[in-house]
């Protein structure tokens, strides 16, 4: 079998990422432990960010998102509740924050408006009547899962195999070059290899452990974060307290339910899902002063998605990181010639992640290919399951 | 790579297919011969059963009901409606089981001959017994 | 969710289907899983996986019943294993697979079919917030997760290879509702097909299993009436085929219960099981109405043999066996108005208290009928 380019982590930058190398017309495998979107990306509060909440404090990252944004708006339609969003001052100290506010996001491009207290009240009137004004942006909730299924199924479409269930054990080396890749087979219950052209680690939180199986290392920070579903659909915006980004101070609507998320600090390991007792709570306290009727409304369900952030070690609560991406070749320093590492980011940015680790891959294997998957409209999320070959490859 | 193949159900890919029987109008008739029944049943019972002093008609008294006219198109409506109904319910289990087409067409067809063969016995039977008086 | 300590003072038995892919028959293993307070089914199979077996496999996304892919059975009824809490459940723990699909290894089915069955019907992924709002007003996803519990569920699913099933059903119902570009005569007339909404019997199981409180049985019902509606008014939608072979589910042996998930008790509701008795109490009086023209064909032999037979027929044990037809006609009966009314619209709202009246009069009715016979 002729080596292909392998990509690790079947989440929402393997799938950006598989898609992107599909359509430069390369031959791509992906292998995922689990299920698809098993990992951070299916759990994540589904917010397209508009970079509002990155504004003021990480204008690299509020940038990349409101780009990114409206590309994903214009190759995933359908995917996006597109009713926008709003940053709620509900004090006093919040109102003082707008001037800055509204001149960072007009700074990083992201368009605003300004609304009295009885506009957004018109609006969202599940606000609470605390509110002092608010500010329009461009944010939107999506399918954290149906839009990397909408990747995987293009992908699929131009060549792509995607083996999902099956778990990298392992590198099989030829002094500085990974010649293929060796995976447990699941579903199967059999050892494979995978000849390997290059390999990409996008394994998300678990990039570190993955790079450490090559003898390579990534400065990743797995940073959990708790997030809540409540049941009932408490307003149709994303809705952002307007103050520095903090604990529980967000409330979005996902279908029939609204999520509150989050909460955030730092761990080693990345399947840790334990979530700290009195952060639920903290949650519901916080998301009630911006909604009231989420702190009485039942609870569907709490749970904890971990970030990859990218930063040194070191104790601190993963907020005064950078959301912003990095892709990292292990051919300097790691001494693994055909090993990239792509991490951090978002979900809101994965396309940018895949087409900068795609433009890595590219210029290492000297292929001259452009990156064009900001003007390729995605195939719609039934096609993963329709048209998919997933699972049917023959590995030896 | 083994593609599997298959064809998938496309509406937009087979405009204005051919008018098959209409599945609606079965449910209509299963409806209404249902209804006739709750009727007729009720005549059936009360006339052949409940007014009889013994539950049961001895056989003079059986063939003497018989003979009259109101009598005797009664039951052979409910004859017609049973059969239709019964046949029709049956074609309904054998259906939740999913049969190919050719097998669902030759079901329809065979239920349809064995009604007219149970209906034209019935009919047999009434006519002979009411000519026995 | 897993919050709390970790000192386990209690585990839970958990016996999980296993099916390896290429394997044509499941096996069942049983796993120890220490319970922590607020445990899900979901958390305690992922730390199976974690520290005893690598090998389960199962899917799973989003862990707050948005995604729908974590459906299976919990001790025999649908469930999204990260909302079903471990606590609620027992000592022990059945695991199966969704039935309606072929399983493709453990925990995890094809859901192929069912989403080819969802393409076809092509219900867009967007809807209004509600419906009468202006057509430029705020959108929210659609409301079904398409977790395919209402499949499992259904036991027409069960049996019928080629049933478009509740879930494709009800999307159908919601491009009619809400078209929003896409063709709604297309979709009334894919649900207007033998195997389409006519092929629901009114069990109602699909509702009851929805995860996402949704009413697919009140959709498919909606469906019939819009189509009757046209059939007896002017507009006649075309129809249109299935798939080439005929088949809308199904591609691989297995994966069905077949008559078995018409008579598997776990978790079902009366609507099944009038379901069930419908069906049954159909057959016994096809056989009754066939051995009711044997014995009137005595009477052709004159009052000698009738005669005879009144005898026999006046014998106790023959007037129970009248009995048990008089009640099988009633259930039947009884059964059957019901179907008629919710399976052509009407009385949709009055589920429960259609059940009570029909189950109530029914009982007096057959009462009264034994009565007479023995008295």
């Amino acid at each position: 079998m002729t080596p292909r380019i392998v990509i690790i982590g079947g989440g929402g930058t393997g799938a950006a990422l598989a898609h992107d190398l599909a359509l430069r017309g390369l031959a791509v495998t992906l292998l995922e432990r689990g299920e698809v979107t098993s990992g951070t990306t299916g759990r994540h509060h589904g917010l397209l960010h508009s970079g509002g909440r990155y504004a003021l404090t990480d204008q690299r990252s509020a940038t990349e998102c409101i780009q990114e944004n409206r590309i994903l708006r214009r190759i995933a339609p359908g995917s996006f509740e597109e009713n926008g969003g709003l940053f709620v001052a509900v004090t006093d100290e919040d109102a003082d924050h707008l001037g800055d506010f509204v001149g960072a996001c007009a700074a990083c491009g992201i368009p605003t408006k300004v609304l009295s207290r009885e506009a957004v009240l018109r609006l969202e009137p599940a606000l609470t009547p605390d509110v002092r004004v608010a500010v329009t942006v461009p944010d939107a909730t999506m399918d954290a899962m149906r839009l990397p299924l909408r990747f995987f199924a293009t992908a699929v479409r131009n060549g792509a195999v995607l083996r999902p269930f099956t778990e990298v054990v392992g590198f099989i080396r030829q002094g500085r070059w990974i010649s293929a890749v060796a995976a447990r087979d699941h579903a199967a219950g059999r050892d494979v290899v995978v000849p390997a052209l290059l390999v990409v680690n996008a394994a998300g939180p678990w990039s570190g452990q993955i790079a450490a199986l090559a003898g390579a290392r990534v400065p990743i920070r797995p940073s959990p974060g708790v997030l809540i579903a409540v049941r009932g659909r408490w307003c149709d915006r994303v809705l952002n307290r307007l103050h520095p980004p903090g604990d529980g101070d967000i409330v979005l609507p996902q279908r029939g339910l609204s999520i509150v998320g989050t909460t955030s600090w730092t761990t080693d390991n990345p399947d840790d899902t334990q979530i700290p007792a009195d952060h639920v709570e903290a949650i519901l306290r916080e998301g009630a002063r911006l909604v009231p009727a989420v702190g009485q409304a039942p609870l569907r369900a709490a749970w904890s998605a971990v970030r990859p952030l990218v930063g040194s070690s070191g104790a601190d609560s993963g907020r005064t990181l950078s959301r912003t991406f990095r892709c990292f070749d292990h051919a300097t320093g790691d001494g693994v010639d055909n090993l990239i590492t792509i991490t951090g980011g978002k979900a809101t940015t994965v396309r940018a992640m895949a087409a900068a680790a795609a433009d890595l891959v590219c210029a290492k294997l000297g292929v001259i290919a452009p990156c064009r998957t900001a003007e390729t409209v995605l195939l719609p999320h039934t096609a993963y399951y329709t048209k998919s070959a997933v699972r049917s490859e023959v590995v030896a | 790579m083994l593609m599997r193949q298959r064809q998938k159900p496309d509406v937009a890919a087979k405009p204005a297919a051919r008018q098959r029987s209409a599945p609606a109008w079965v449910w209509l008739a299963q409806v209404g011969t249902g209804a006739l029944l709750l009727v007729l049943l009720t005549l059936h019972m009360i006339a052949q059963h409940y007014v009889a002093a013994a539950g049961l008609r001895t056989y003079a008294e059986v063939v003497d009901w018989l003979r009259n006219p109101v009598v005797f198109v009664i039951e052979l409506a409910f004859l017609v409606t049973v059969t239709w109904h019964a046949l029709l319910g049956l074609r309904g289990i054998l259906l939740d089981f999913g049969p190919r087409e050719r097998t669902e067409r030759l079901l329809t067809r065979g239920l349809m001959i064995l009604g007219v063969a149970t209906v034209s016995y019935g009919a047999w039977l009434l006519i002979t017994i009411a000519g026995q008086g | 969710m897993n919050t709390g300590s970790l000192t386990a003072r209690r585990t839970v038995r958990f016996r999980v289907a296993r099916r390896r892919r290429g394997e044509r028959e499941c096996h069942y293993d049983e796993f120890d899983v220490p319970y922590r307070p607020g445990m899900t089914v979901l958390d305690a199979l992922i730390s199976i996986r974690t520290d005893q077996d690598p090998g389960l496999t199962l899917r799973h996304s989003c862990r707050h019943a948005s995604c729908g892919t974590c459906g299976m059975r919990v001790n025999g009824r649908e469930r999204l294993a990260c909302v079903t809490p471990v606590g609620d459940l027992g000592d022990k723990v059945l695991v199966e697979p969704l039935s309606g699909a072929a399983v493709l290894s453990d925990l995890v089915v094809d859901m192929r079919p069912f989403y080819e069955a969802l393409e076809a019907v092509g219900r867009p992924q967007l809807r209004a917030v509600d419906g009468h709002g202006p057509p430029d007003g705020p959108v929210r996803l659609e409301d079904c997760i398409e977790c395919g519990l209402c499949t499992s569920a259904c036991p027409l699913v069960a049996t019928d290879r080629r049933y478009l099933g509740p879930a494709a059903l009800a999307a159908a119902e919601r491009v009619v509702r809400e078209p929003r570009g896409q063709d709604p005569a297309a979709a009334l007339a894919l649900a207007d097909q033998e195997h389409g909404a006519w092929r629901c019997h009114v069990a109602l199981e699909c509702s009851q299993v929805c995860p996402a409180g949704l009413d697919p049985a009140g959709a498919i019902m909606e469906l019939r009436r819009e189509l009757l509606r046209r059939r007896l008014g002017h507009k006649s939608p075309q129809h249109e085929e299935p798939a080439e072979d005929g088949r809308w589910g199904g591609r691989r042996r297995g994966g069905r219960r077949g008559v078995r998930g018409w008579l598997d008790p776990r978790g079902r509701h009366s609507g099944m099981w009038t379901f069930v008795a419908g069906r049954l109490t159909g057959l016994g009086l096809l056989c009754y109405l066939y051995l009711h023209l044997i014995v009137l064909s005595l009477l052709t032999r004159g009052p000698g043999t009738w005669d005879r037979f009144i005898e026999v027929a006046s014998h106790p044990a023959f007037l129970a066996l009248d009995v048990l037809m008089i009640a099988g006609l009633v259930v039947h009966g009884l059964h059957g108005v019901r179907v008629a009314l919710l399976g052509s619209g009407l009385l949709t709202g009055t589920r429960k208290a259609l059940m009570i009246t029909s189950v109530v009069s029914g009982g007096l009715v057959v009462l009264t009928a034994a009565l007479f016979l023995f008295s």
